[in-house]
């Protein structure tokens, strides 16, 4: 029990220093003004991503093992389905956190470019779209299968097979749900399917996530300017604050639509076509969720592209 | 290019002051445009570290001067206007700077030179009244009365 405990922190720990190291590697310095700012940022984008991880790694660990050996809460499916959610909200407050302890302005002489700002302007266009894209089409996700879903909780409606009701801590994902009677006489659970009682409050967290990405953004943008750097430099570091939020929030979003139309795919298998293990229309959109997470992780920001060449000028004019 | 804005904490001269005068010598240079978005009052003061209300003043400042608007939904921008006093007091005006660089005089040289004029004709004018900052009283115009005139003018 102890071990992996110790990996899972040693991992969480690794997560976070290498974003730490790689953002002072690669993060252009045009002045000495520049070095606690870009120490801050990379502060807090090292420690967002190790509570992220962090905080992934005891939901989906608390729920699968530590609550089933204790039962002491009736925590289940729908928790799971809720922990990416609550682990890119812990990311982005400690995001938030680093930008509203920003280094401030100091000194007699205080300057500004005057030249507005907004989320539009820091965040990239296109990883803004795919994100909302991506939350649009999981709410649109979650319509459908509660649509389809015979009951709140199952993807059959309760029928005259039904022989009763599933003991709350009998079945841990499906407390109080219908059982069925087999052909064998034995009694079964109905399998666990994505219906409204997991869909509402799957809704409500995508939209609050929604909403916190937003916040997140316009804090972003108000942080005070690094004052004795470029423009350009400043609206980089700006530009990787809002791609690591965007980041965050696409992999939260795409986490919990794979896992929920996982588990709608192989509910619908197991009762429409015994034999077959995955509903193939839930499997491509669980592909595409994961697609859409891989693509934002790896598709590289080249924001500080004009900044590090207008450093390099600089350089080569002094 | 984009313009920039110095604010000196220590300068006797009002924060919302430099900020407006700043604003005001730039849209005259031409270095704001009619339709350039400025800041928000929220980045603008988390910039230069001073409070919200400081730069709502310079901006309300702003807009009675009629150099920007303020939309809801566009933020504040330049406006598009005449140059008080017509073309050719900015001819003149530019002819003055253009002698001032000639003849080596500082900036502060220049200010002084039109503070100066500006208390010798200190004849009142139909419009708001304007103060210029850092002159004396003068026979014509006593001091307390510049403050009493500051102050009526977009305090709201």
């Amino acid at each position: 029990m102890l071990l992996p405990n110790l990996i899972a922190l040693a991992v969480v720990v690794a997560v976070g220093v290498a974003v730490l190291v790689l953002d002072q590697w690669r993060t252009p310095e045009p002045s000495d003004a520049a070095r606690v700012p870009k120490r801050h940022a990379a502060i807090a984008a090292g420690a967002a991503w190790a509570c992220y991880l962090g905080a992934l790694v005891v939901g989906f660990y608390g729920v699968l093992f530590v609550n089933r050996d204790l039962q002491s809460l009736p925590l289940g499916g729908r928790t799971i389905a809720l922990v990416p959610a609550v682990a890119a909200v812990v990311f982005l407050v400690v995001h938030a956190t680093g930008d509203l302890t920003w280094p401030r302005p100091h000194g007699s002489v205080r300057e500004a470019r005057l030249a507005s700002r907004d989320a539009d302007d820091i965040a990239p266009r296109w990883l803004r779209r795919m994100v909302l894209s991506s939350a649009g089409a999981l709410v649109a996700g979650m319509v459908v299968l509660g649509g389809i879903a015979g009951g709140p909780r199952t993807f059959l409606a309760p029928s005259s097979e039904a022989v009763g009701l599933a003991a709350t801590g009998d079945f841990l994902d499906n407390p109080g749900a219908p059982v069925v009677a087999s052909s064998e006489g034995l009694v079964l659970p109905q399998p666990v399917f994505p219906g409204w009682w997991y869909g509402v409050p799957v809704i409500i967290a995508v939209l609050v996530l929604v909403a916190a990405m937003e916040g997140a953004l316009r804090l972003i943008a108000l942080r005070p300017a690094v004052a004795g750097v470029p423009a350009t430099w400043d609206m980089a570091l700006r530009r990787r604050s809002a791609r690591r939020v965007l980041r965050g929030l696409e992999c939260a979003v795409a986490l919990t639509g794979a896992g929920v139309f996982y588990r709608a795919g192989l509910t619908i298998a197991q009762t429409t076509e015994p034999g077959t293990s995955m509903d193939p229309a839930c499997l491509v959109v669980v592909g595409l969720f994961v697609i859409s997470a891989a693509v934002v992780l790896v598709v590289p920001g080249r924001d500080f592209r004009a900044a590090r060449h207008e450093v390099a000028q600089a350089a080569v004019a002094a | 290019m984009i313009q920039t804005l110095r604010v000196d904490l220590e300068s006797p001269v009002p924060h919302y002051e430099q900020i407006r005068a700043q604003v005001a010598a730039a849209v005259t240079a031409g270095r704001l445009r009619a339709g350039d978005r400025l800041p928000t009052v929220r980045v603008l003061a988390a910039d230069l570290g001073i409070a919200t209300g400081t730069i709502a003043r310079a901006y309300r400042e702003l807009e009675a001067g009629g150099w920007v608007t303020t939309r809801r939904r566009h933020g504040t921008v330049v406006a598009d206007r005449e140059p008080s006093g017509g073309s050719k007091v900015g001819e003149a005006a530019l002819r003055l700077v253009v002698a001032a660089r000639a003849e080596r005089l500082s900036d502060q040289d220049v200010h002084d030179l039109v503070s100066g004029a500006l208390l010798a004709h200190s004849a009142p004018s139909p419009g708001r009244p304007r103060v210029v900052v850092g002159s004396g009283p003068t026979p014509n115009d006593p001091g307390p009365s510049h403050v009493s005139a500051r102050k009526g003018v977009g305090s709201g």
